[in-house]
């Protein structure tokens, strides 16, 4: 199995709490923002010496949960500091964003890199439409069309216009094309059913995150049957599973530790997600995904032993976390977990907490 | 079309001697009478085309090229082609070879055309091209 460090550069607490989002950035301290970034270059660099195979980061808009708003500059940051570990860009919101600037940045980062990208290409979770006037309607169309467009860009050898639904350029002949040809390695999300199919028709890996073990189960499923009707199979490695993680010495320290974090509540998204979801963004085919949308503030209320029962999020000392992930191995079929250690435990218990993992648990996952 | 309703015929060299003929039924152009013209063609309709670029340059003005399909021997030909050409190509199309013809023609512009590339896409483009020659590369 392959570890992901994940580092969405938390801006980390702010004075008042924050209800709903977006969050007003009177709260915001620069000082604190440059700490940050620092913090996130420290934790980058420190996952790639203690071996983990991959730093991944995501797009977030409007809030201090992640300063990514842009997570290509992040990750063209990041790799100047992880020289060894593979840069996972989980992902730039595709639909959001230009898509020739997208493919231009991932073939950058991919340069920078010295062919290490992996690259996400998401839809993003349904309230970042508020953030650029996109119609969560055409969010699908959008997606569908923008990934033709970015693989011709990284594949063509002559300049071209493009004509599209959405998409209108009449000069395309990017600068670097990829290092690694043809192209990267490609996930998409894989929470819908829309998106699982689409991986499976692509031929491309999946991603599942802000999800649990059973649910992400069943996704992983529904995406292997739809690659055999489409005539492959994926390797483990294209199935990644995404989710927070605290370890300490002890199950009872760990526990004590990260209870007050797990059982905090939600993000303050549950409004935006119900607004858009309901806008048009899932099809009829994933009314389930929709409805989930509907309440999942609640999911979050779950205590901290419900949600690790769940696999919505790792927690205990080394050996009972190694457990955890055999069964979300077994369970889910992932090859790669892309773990959030950044949770809101104070950062030098998360410091020691990425250290121990290293040490105790990351060697175990070897064998799985 | 002119006046008369009867549709018009280009009339190219050679062809002298049926001319009284066509004329009981056309409105016949000589190719001195008139001016260049842009050539819209498709698929295998791109030979007669390019063809004609090739054998009378001076009555071709622009090529529109929506997915041409061309024997080897004219593609071997087309670095000779000096008309402006726009190469038209649905990505829903099984054949890709756009990147081919716009490596071998001089002046040529290739658009692809997100899914099918359905008639009215060809009519909007080739008459954007037709209108604005080079600066079809600019967005108005």
């Amino acid at each position: 199995m392959k570890v992901s460090l994940f580092n969405g550069m938390p801006y980390g607490p702010v004075r008042e709490r924050p209800r709903g989002w977006p969050v007003p950035n009177e709260l915001f301290e620069p000082e604190q923002a440059v700490r940050a970034a620092q913090n996130c270059m420290e934790e980058v660099a420190m996952a790639d010496e203690l071996g983990f195979d991959w730093i991944a980061c995501a797009e977030h808009h409007y809030s201090p949960m992640s300063l990514a708003a842009n997570v290509n500059v992040l990750a063209a940051a990041i790799c100047q500091h992880v020289k060894r570990a593979r840069i996972a860009v989980l992902g730039a919101l595709i639909p959001l964003n230009n898509p020739v600037r997208i493919a231009e940045e991932y073939a950058l980062i991919d340069t920078l890199s010295g062919g290490r990208l992996i690259a996400g290409m998401l839809r993003g979770a349904p309230y970042e439409y508020l953030v650029y006037s996109v119609k969560p309607a055409e969010s699908r169309s959008r997606f569908e069309e923008a990934w033709e467009l970015i693989l011709k860009a990284w594949t063509a050898t002559r300049p071209f216009g493009w004509e599209g639904r959405h998409y209108h350029f009449r000069n395309v002949s990017i600068w670097p094309r990829p290092v690694q040809q043809p192209v990267p390695p490609i996930f998409v999300s894989g929470t819908s059913r829309d998106s699982g199919e689409f991986a499976a028709r692509k031929k491309v890996g999946l991603g599942l995150a802000f999800t649990n073990r059973p649910l992400a189960a069943e996704a992983a499923r529904f995406y292997r049957d739809q690659c055999a009707e489409y005539g492959w199979q994926p390797v483990a490695d294209q199935v990644i599973y995404q989710a927070p993680i605290y370890v300490a010495d002890t199950d009872e320290k760990a526990f004590a530790d990260f209870r007050p974090v797990a059982e905090g509540g939600y993000g303050g998204m549950a409004v935006a997600n119900r607004l858009v979801a309901n806008a048009g963004f899932y099809s009829d085919r994933d009314a389930a995904t929709r409805q989930r949308y509907q309440d999942i503030s609640q999911e979050f209320r779950r205590t901290l032993e419900e949600q690790v029962e769940l696999g919505q999020l790792f927690c205990g000392g080394p050996d009972r976390v190694v457990g955890q992930l055999r069964r979300l191995r077994d369970e889910v079929g992932c090859g790669v977990v892309n773990l959030i250690f950044q949770r809101g435990v104070p950062r030098p218990k998360m410091l020691a907490s990425i250290e121990l993992f290293a040490r105790e648990v990351l060697p175990q996952l070897r064998e799985l | 079309m002119t006046g008369d309703d009867k549709p018009s015929v280009l009339l190219l060299k050679g062809a002298q001697q049926v001319e009284p003929l066509l004329a009981q039924h056309f409105h016949v152009l000589k190719a001195s009478d008139t001016q260049p013209v842009a050539v819209v063609a498709h698929g295998q309709q791109a030979a007669d085309a390019l063809r004609l670029a090739l054998e009378r340059p001076e009555l071709v003005e622009r090529l529109v090229l929506a997915e041409p399909e061309c024997p080897p021997d004219l593609v071997e030909a087309l670095p000779d082609v000096g008309a402006p050409t726009l190469i038209l190509w649905g990505t829903g199309s099984p054949r890709d070879e756009g990147e081919l013809y716009h490596r071998r023609l001089p002046r040529a512009y290739l658009m692809y055309v997100y899914g099918e590339l359905t008639p009215e896409a060809i009519a909007r483009l080739g008459a954007d091209f037709i209108a604005r020659g080079d600066a079809f590369a600019v967005t108005i």
